[in-house]
């Protein structure tokens, strides 16, 4: 600060002090003396330690629980959508791929297939998901896992933002798979169609990111596909089961779908919460650690 | 920068990994000593926040890292044991999608990322795909995504496994340097990785911290301890029944084996400077693994 | 570029960042002031620490009235002022201690004009001005200070900063310039 000399000297005691002595100002001859009294600022590394010393007095936000806690969550939706967008390109090709697959099988068969255009799409819309699932956990399975919690942009916080694109991603997908078959079948109302496949979907997304976070996902998602093929095997050969079912009373189907939506956002939330509980129920599978057993 | 650990236990059903651990450490490299199942590992996921201690606090500068959160894993760097790779990634790639993860604007991460390819020495196979990595490579892309976020607290677990003792060098040097202003805490059974850089060496056994010490102090205690002696073949057998062998090494006149005694074994024998592996042997009674 | 308002109104939202810039931003005027006033370095590390402290302590209830930088040197006089009057210090400088009564000039600085270092001579004569003149006398010529400015921040009023920025000034001048006077005189009886 001895830099900004511009008000010293006499320019200064004009203003303040009128009745002063010339002889009592700093003349050239004091400054030149009293300009060596420099200061050498100690180095970048001691201040750094300063500021590290001041840092836990910068107050913590979760101390105002009230006031910031619906901040906060906004944040963090938002936050989680940036990530999501920006991991996007980070999907396996696998992924993109099975969805242009099955949506293209899905067209195909609702086309020429004359019957029941419903049950496909009651069998194929839950499959994006399950799919995707994979690319959630994908961390955990390939031993990224461990290095991605020690960063900054917590792990957790990934696997949710992953989990929001698939599934965005899925109902995009069945929508427009529904769309599509009303438009080039006549005889289907798209709502009807909607509301067929929405059920399923969410009962078994639902259920296999609950089964997903328990146990390994590769595992977890090839069981949910096989049991999901075992009940459209039995539904394609049993019809009549398949209408009883499609004609519950809305009240019961409105029941079942919101008691699954909790359910998934419930399996979302502990995703993000218990941090702990991934790495360590993926730490035991993950790493080989005969520290553990 | 001050990290102390006070009284940190892990428990795990009945095993207890982390048996009331306390250490505190400043800036500088800090060696891990330990054999296999001591519970390194384990204490190093509980000083990257990655696992939550049963008991016990870490405080870094008087901030306990848990509330801290996301502001711990800012200064954070963390090289685990082992560890995978999104294999269809190239290295530059994967260095970019850790440095995102760790907060990096996209501008500054490509530098940073650059920079760290070449300080491991990664700069011509940046643009492979890690499938075609080797174990060495793979190893220091693991060190380098550590790195990326110029970390004040970097924890690292075997961090030189797989390397060859050029690399091994190197990372040492690497170390040497940063460790100014950082804390810098590595478990290690290999000697070279530590014995000239490291500041103190903590001793860990079956979850317990045995001692923390300079190496120098640690080995002062064994000053009369560690002999050489040239022996037959046939001899072999009975000394290693009576007395802790560190090494033996075959020549032409004989067998030349390193006995680690607080008496002289044989009046043949020569005193010798003990070394990090004769330390190792005394408290753990295992040999070193190289 | 942030204004210091606006770190501020950071930090208290949690901003770490907003506190690194804060503080690297005033910590040479801080530490210059201090180190001045002290003359020791790491003594002028540790105080300029404490004054962070306890400009992040009161940072809650920081009004904006005036400039920042005032109010921050305001804590670092009372820190300083404090510092003298600790048992600390007391007892580490029990020979040396300071007191508002005039010197005599000639006895205690006697080895000024013979100290060739033009920086330890401004030093030793800044560090033997009476506290209040030297916080004056620095944060008027170092810091560029008015005398309003300078009442706000010590906390005194405008006429006696003035009276005591001129006695500091008298002083000083006394020191370093009137002795060179009395060896000029000596030099000229010596040619005779």
């Amino acid at each position: 600060m001895s830099k900004s000399r511009e008000n010293k000297g006499k320019a200064v005691w004009a203003d303040d002090m009128n009745d002063v002595k010339e002889s009592e100002y700093f003349d050239s001859e004091l400054e030149a003396i009293l300009q060596h009294y420099r200061v050498e600022l100690p180095e970048e590394q001691r201040i750094n330690t300063t500021i590290d010393v001041l840092r836990q007095y910068v107050p913590d936000i979760s101390e105002n629980p009230r006031e910031v806690t619906m901040m906060r969550y906004w944040r963090r939706w938002i936050n989680l959508w940036k990530i999501s967008a920006a991991d996007i390109g980070m999907f396996s090709k696998l992924y993109w791929m099975s969805c242009l697959v099955l949506f293209g099988v899905g067209v195909w068969i609702g086309v020429t297939v004359q019957q029941m255009p419903a049950i496909v799409v009651i069998l194929f819309s839950p499959l994006p998901f399950v799919i995707g699932l994979l690319e959630v956990f994908k961390g955990r399975e390939q031993g990224v896992l461990e290095m991605e919690l020690a960063c900054k942009v917590s792990a957790q916080e990934l696997m949710l933002s992953r989990l929001l694109f698939i599934v965005m991603n899925s109902l995009i997908l069945n929508t427009c798979l529904s769309g599509l078959l009303y438009l080039v079948r006549g005889d289907i109302s798209f709502w009807g169609l909607t509301w067929t496949w929405f059920t399923p979907f969410i009962i078994v997304a639902s259920s296999s990111l609950w089964l997903a976070i328990r146990i390994r996902c590769t595992v977890s998602s090839m069981v949910t596909i096989s049991m999901w093929m075992a009940v459209g095997m039995i539904l394609l050969t049993r019809p009549d089961m398949l209408t009883r079912m499609m004609h519950l009373h809305i009240l019961i189907t409105i029941l079942i779908n919101a008691g699954a939506v909790y359910l998934l956002i419930r399996q979302g939330w502990k995703l993000l919460r218990n941090h702990t509980f991934i790495a360590e129920g993926s730490l035991s599978y993950g790493a080989n650690d005969s520290e553990y057993f | 920068m001050e990290l102390t650990i006070q009284n940190i236990s892990k428990q795990f059903k009945e095993l207890v990994a982390v048996n009331q651990f306390t250490a505190e450490l400043s800036c500088g490299v800090y060696g891990l000593l330990g054999p296999n199942g001591a519970g390194k590992t384990t204490l190093l996921r509980m000083l990257a926040d990655i696992l939550r201690p049963t008991s016990g606090m870490i405080q870094l500068n008087g901030q306990d890292i848990r509330s801290m959160g996301e502001r711990y894993r800012d200064v954070l760097g963390y090289l685990p044991q082992q560890f995978g790779y999104y294999r269809q990634f190239t290295g530059r790639r994967f260095l970019m999608y850790i440095a995102a993860l760790k907060g990096l604007e996209k501008r500054a991460a490509a530098t940073k990322v650059e920079e760290v390819l070449q300080l491991v020495g990664l700069g011509y196979e940046a643009d492979s795909k890690i499938k075609s990595y080797s174990g060495g490579m793979g190893q220091r892309l693991g060190i380098a995504q550590a790195l990326l976020n110029d970390p004040k607290v970097l924890i690292l677990d075997e961090p030189t496994a797989g390397l060859d003792p050029t690399e091994r060098i190197r990372f040492r040097n690497i170390l040497s340097e940063m460790s100014a202003n950082r804390i810098i805490l590595l478990s290690t059974h290999i000697v070279s990785d530590i014995e000239y850089v490291a500041k103190d060496v903590l001793l860990m056994k079956q979850g317990c911290l045995l001692k923390q010490d300079r190496l120098v102090s640690l080995l002062k205690e064994l000053k009369e301890s560690v002999w050489k002696v040239t022996v037959d073949e046939s001899q072999l057998p009975i000394l290693k029944q009576r007395y802790k062998i560190v090494n033996i090494l075959r020549r032409d006149s004989g067998v030349e084996v390193r006995i680690l005694s607080p008496d002289k074994p044989l009046l043949t024998a020569q005193p010798v400077t003990a070394g990090l592996e004769d330390l190792y042997l005394h408290y753990f009674n295992e040999e070193i693994m190289q | 570029m942030l204004s210091d308002e606006e770190l501020i109104t950071e930090i208290r939202s949690g901003s770490q960042a907003a506190m690194e810039m804060l503080v690297k931003r005033h910590y040479a005027m801080i530490y210059s002031y201090i180190y001045r006033k002290i003359g020791n370095h790491h003594t002028a590390y540790d105080l300029t620490q404490e004054v962070f402290i306890k400009m992040m302590q009161s940072l809650s209830s920081y009004q904006s009235h005036g400039k920042f930088e005032h109010w921050l040197l305001k804590i670092a006089v009372n820190h300083c002022l404090d510092y003298y009057r600790s048992k600390q210090y007391r007892n580490a400088h029990i020979q040396d201690e300071l007191d508002e009564t005039i010197p005599d000039a000639s006895s205690n600085v006697w080895d000024l004009f013979q100290l060739h270092d033009q920086q330890e001579q401004a030093k030793q004569a800044v560090l033997a001005l009476p506290e209040h003149q030297r916080d004056a006398i620095i944060l008027n010529y170092y810091h560029g200070l008015k005398i309003r400015e300078i009442a706000d921040v010590t906390g005194a009023n405008e006429s006696t900063i003035k009276s005591r920025i001129r006695a500091g000034i008298s002083r000083l001048k006394k020191m370093l310039l009137g002795e060179e006077e009395s060896s000029d005189e000596q030099e000229q009886r010596k040619q005779g």
